[in-house]
């Protein structure tokens, strides 16, 4: 009932509609088109889903404190800072250090290669790693 | 190379540790300590030993 009276009443105002405005909306549409097309040109920060999220240094610092303060073979989690070394400062062996990187990888979702977690021994070399991973979270 | 092996040997049974009935903590410490018991091994034959013994308890919990 109520579609019927819908499509009744589109098809008899339809028409008159479209009729009415068409020549005037020809004429307007170009006369605004250059304008809208260089608005949209002179907006500066498109940014596609497909680029790089672009970590902040702060915010991944933050991020890998945070999860070392978690990780409960600490023993001073006030010693944590953006340079502790994990086994000079905090007292990590190389295992514990095995686990943290893998936290990491974990808190950034990506994977590191052995031989580059083999190379990371303190917060600075991992903020570093993390901020040249264009694929890290 | 071994060291390597060694540490990738860690990371697999920490992986398979989290579904550890006794619970990953638990699981965590005592891989640890095993681990850590073998660090001073410097003998290549006595490493490769303890990397079998690893890979033994791999397929007991992978079996579990």
């Amino acid at each position: 009932m109520f579609r019927s009276a819908v499509v009744r009443s589109l098809r008899t105002s339809l028409p008159r509609a479209v009729r009415t405005p068409a020549p005037f909306q020809i004429r307007s549409s170009a006369a605004v088109r250059p304008s809208q097309f260089a608005a949209r040109l002179a907006f500066p920060a498109v940014r596609c889903y497909s680029a790089p999220a672009g970590l902040a240094k702060d915010e991944v610092e933050g991020r890998i404190v945070n999860l070392l303060k978690n990780f409960d073979k600490v023993n001073d989690a006030s010693a944590i800072t953006g340079s502790s070394h994990f086994s000079n400062d905090l007292g990590l062996d190389s295992l514990d250090t095995v686990e943290v990187v893998m936290a990491i990888e974990e808190e950034f979702s990506i994977e590191i290669p052995d031989k580059e977690a083999d190379a990371i021994h303190s917060v600075n070399q991992a903020v570093e790693y993390i901020l040249s991973q264009p694929d890290a979270h | 190379m071994l060291r390597h092996k060694v540490i990738a040997l860690y990371k697999e049974l920490l992986h398979l540790g989290r579904e550890y009935p006794a619970g990953p903590s638990f699981f965590r410490a005592r891989l640890h300590a095993a681990f850590a018991a073998n660090a001073h091994l410097r003998d290549e034959a006595e490493i490769h030993r303890a990397i079998q013994k690893a890979e033994y308890v791999k397929r007991e919990i992978e079996a579990l």
